[in-house]
């Protein structure tokens, strides 16, 4: 069997993740050469990612989902790789794009002998700071890693397993979806292509309105374009319902036009 | 816990809603490769959904492989931290977005028994492995329900030389040489067992690409 043909019959050996890293080496030099063989390998890479599902599915402990939501934040991203300056202008001309990727892949593979080790470091730490608070509650966790950024509250939130979700028509158009999680104590709505029912000077004011029946003002929101998001201030208790009302701009203490209520649903 | 389907106010809404529903942040309607093009832009309400639609998949397969739990849920974490960081990288011409992060679960798990004491004990579980205990085994899910029951029909049409080295490969984290050595079967007869039986595998499950 000569070279080539050895290089050719291995797709299969390396779509199945069965080589060494000298052999996946070796053999991407012969898929860098062969939009046949890259075709081939595709076609393999997706056949086994099918394998997967004989797999039973494991939920993992709800944790998991709080801790990478922590960690996100002292994670870097890696730019698009267009302008990626790992590589010299040389390479990126003479390699066809998916054996660039693939020899990323390979350098990642090396450079992954060390970092997780430094990822357990981090989630040691990241763990470490949740005990100094003073919480295994999911709450603890996020109020203590994730402060106060907007983003990281709605992710979280987006990300409770009591999640409790409900989507409203306006009268004039448009939809509020509102995510609640009493877990979290949190809920959030989102304005869909609500920005246009907002006369001049006037503001979307947000409500709790608790089992007696108070209002109790929960921020302001002004939808910019055709959709936005706002976290309610205060927290949320299962059973509270939200409602929101237009007022002038500032808000108010209490409403002072009809309340939309969002949650829960009012056909329910 | 009320679903969007206990909001919809009347029949007549439905059309309305699902509209709508493809604006917000966080829905079923948009897609996980589009939802994993926003996650490359440090979108993490986008990172919490891609977790929430894979995340039983990925450490499932993961589990499967490792079987250990506790080491099984760290390379579950390392996978999901990678998503986040190589978002950027995935082409969602190349392929789907579940293919890519099984693809790269799979990769992140085999790297570990190859690497661990795990793998010193996986020749013990060789010859448990039932795939249809598993297959029974299987959550309700029917979604993927009916693609175990796409790939269990696949898998009969291989050989049972052919099944036994995917398995050994794919299953096992056994490299060519390794399952070679194992067999007693030359590394140019396991290499065409491998590449003959993924062909028949893909053809009979209709990939295309």
């Amino acid at each position: 069997m000569n070279h080539a043909f050895d290089r050719a019959a291995s797709s299969g050996a390396y779509s199945l993740g069965a080589m060494t890293e000298r052999e996946a080496a070796d053999f991407e030099k012969a898929l860098a050469e062969s939009e046949e063989l890259r075709a081939e390998v595709a076609g393999f890479t997706e056949t086994a990612a099918l394998l997967a599902s004989t797999a039973p599915p494991v939920e993992p402990r709800p944790e998991m989902k709080a801790d990478l939501l922590a960690l996100l934040d002292s994670t870097p991203q890696l730019p698009a790789s267009t302008g990626e300056p790992a590589h010299s202008a040389d390479d990126e001309d003479a390699a066809p794009v998916v054996a660039a990727s693939l020899d990323e892949r390979r350098e990642r593979r090396s450079a992954e002998r060390t970092r997780p080790r430094a990822l357990l470091v981090l989630s040691a730490a990241a763990a470490a700071v949740v005990l100094f608070v003073g919480g295994t509650l999911l709450g603890g966790v996020l109020t203590a890693v994730s402060g106060e950024r907007t983003a990281d509250r709605f992710a979280a939130l987006n990300a409770a397993p009591d999640l409790v979700r409900e989507v409203t028509e306006l009268p004039d158009g448009g939809t509020a979806v509102v995510v609640a999680s009493a877990e979290l104590g949190m809920s959030a709505v989102v304005l869909n292509d609500a920005d246009q029912l907002l006369p001049e000077h006037k503001t979307f004011q947000l409500w709790y309105l608790d089992q007696s029946g108070d209002a109790n003002p929960a921020g302001l929101m002004e939808p910019e374009g055709n959709r936005n998001y706002a976290m309610l201030e205060g927290t949320y208790v299962e059973g509270d319902h939200i409602a929101m009302t237009i007022e002038p701009d500032g808000g108010s203490t209490q409403p002072t036009t009809p309340a939309m209520v969002l949650l829960p649903s009012s056909a329910a | 816990m009320p679903g969007i389907g206990g909001a919809m106010r009347d029949a007549g809404a439905v059309q309305d809603e699902s509209a709508a529903l493809e604006e917000a942040p966080a829905v079923e309607t948009v897609s996980t490769e589009d939802f994993l093009a926003r996650v490359a832009r440090g979108d993490k309400a986008a990172f919490a959904v891609v977790y929430d639609r894979t995340a039983a998949r990925v450490l499932g397969l993961i589990r499967r492989i490792l079987i250990d739990p506790a080491q099984s849920e760290e390379v579950c974490q390392e996978v999901f931290l990678e998503i986040w960081q190589t978002a950027s990288r995935f082409e969602p011409n190349k392929g789907q977005a579940t293919t890519w992060i099984l693809t790269m679960a799979h990769r992140r798990a085999i790297d570990r028994i190859r690497s661990s004491q795990a793998g010193r004990d996986r020749d013990l579980r060789i010859g448990v492995r039932d795939f249809h205990r598993d297959y029974d085994d299987v959550s309700e899910r029917a979604e993927i329900r009916l693609e175990n029951e796409r790939v269990m029909r696949a898998m009969q049409q291989l050989t049972e030389l052919q099944r036994q080295a995917i398995t050994l490969a794919y299953y096992e984290g056994f490299t060519q040489t390794e399952i070679s050595a194992k067999l007693g079967v030359p590394l140019g007869t396991i290499k065409t067992r491998l590449r003959d039986g993924m062909i028949r595998l893909r053809d009979a499950m209709g990939v295309t690409s």
